[in-house]
């Protein structure tokens, strides 16, 4: 009973840390040796896988090789994934971008959004609306060109006039040369 | 990365706003009004319209005065009392993209013929009429415009004896 009570003791101060080395050997060889009360048989598992643990590890030679490239190969796949999103995240902005200039432009193309709701959509009537505009727009037009005409009528009514003039004026140089010869005829006389 | 993507966005919004041209102003401000009517003309209807069976006499020379025009967008004036537009559309409207075809003017009342030019291609084309009186007009006519085909809808129509004499000759 005094031994257990000991050990429960000993148990007490390994779980808090305080045991010196000379302690938890006299624990290790408690475990490994004695039966152990019901209580105490998973103080005794942990104590014998210690035990077993305790036996020494063969370090591989490259160990510390092997931790750097798997620690930095870690890193690369990281940091590649990070940029993956970087590059998503602007493909999807720029997506967006797209999809929201297509749309505006949609709407540029269709005039003006506010326009649509005149639009005539009875085919009859818009024919009727399209034919009064051009015959309109071809009424003005007209009317203006008409204008036009009228000008060149008057540079025909000038043209007649400045022929007129020549014949006016070869009409006078006709009357000059009577003239010249009546004279001359005076002067025989 | 997204103040940059904002940004981007803002200068997007920003030019699409901005692109509302002085005559889309002029449309947004006096259609659907009291005193004014507003008829618009798509694509859509014209390319339907180039395509349809009926015993108008006049269709062919609609078709042909129609043939590379997009749409036809109107704005008139009704009746006297409701503001007179053409004024206030000559001041705003942007002379440089545009080349005069012809201007009228008639005591009181102005018509102004408008093109615009892609290329060696008409793109649009403007008639404004613009009074003191009650009959204000904007015509927009955008797409290749023959205005050879078109004047000629109406040609001796205000001349009955022109009419006849061109009925000779056929």
């Amino acid at each position: 009973m005094d031994k257990l009570e000991h050990i429960n003791e000993l148990l007490e101060k390994f779980y808090q840390g305080a045991t010196s080395t000379e302690e938890e050997a006299e624990l290790q060889d408690y475990f490994n040796r004695e039966k152990v009360p019901e209580e105490l048989r998973t103080d005794r598992e942990l104590f014998v896988s210690m035990a077993s643990a305790r036996e020494p590890v063969e370090v591989p030679a490259d160990l510390n090789k092997k931790i750097i490239s798997g620690l930095s190969a870690a890193e690369h796949v990281e940091s590649r994934s990070r940029r993956i999103g970087i590059y998503s995240f602007s493909a999807l902005a720029a997506g967006l971008l797209i999809l929201l200039s297509v749309y505006l432009g949609f709407l540029r193309e269709d005039q003006n959004p506010a326009m649509t709701q005149y639009a005539i959509e009875d085919p009859e009537m818009a024919y009727k609306e399209a034919k009064k505009a051009l015959e309109y727009v071809s009424m003005k037009w007209n009317d203006g060109t008409e204008q036009l005409g009228n000008l060149q009528q008057v540079n025909k009514t000038m043209e007649t006039v400045s022929t007129m003039n020549k014949l006016s004026s070869g009409s006078r140089e006709l009357n000059l040369l009577g003239n010249l010869r009546k004279a001359d005829q005076i002067q025989l006389q | 990365m997204k103040k940059i993507i904002i940004l981007l966005l803002l200068v997007a919004l920003a030019g699409t706003i901005s692109a509302q041209s002085a005559i889309d102003r002029i449309f947004d401000k006096y259609a659907g009004k009291d005193g004014y009517t507003t008829v618009v003309i798509n694509s859509f209807m014209f390319k339907f319209l180039s395509n349809i069976e009926t015993s108008d006499p006049e269709y062919e020379s609609f078709k042909s005065a129609t043939k590379g025009i997009e749409s036809i967008r109107i704005l008139t004036q009704d009746g006297k009392g409701s503001q007179a537009f053409g004024k206030e559309l000559l001041k705003i409207l942007p002379w440089d993209e545009y080349e005069e075809l012809m201007v009228v003017k008639q005591s009181d009342e102005e018509v102004v013929f408008l093109v615009k030019e892609e290329g060696d291609r008409i793109v649009e084309f403007l008639l404004i009429v613009s009074g003191n009186g009650d009959e204000d007009a904007l015509i927009v006519i955008t797409g290749n415009i023959d205005l050879e085909s078109i004047s000629s809808l109406t040609r001796g129509m205000d001349l009955p004896a022109m009419e006849n004499l061109e009925g000779l000759d056929k």
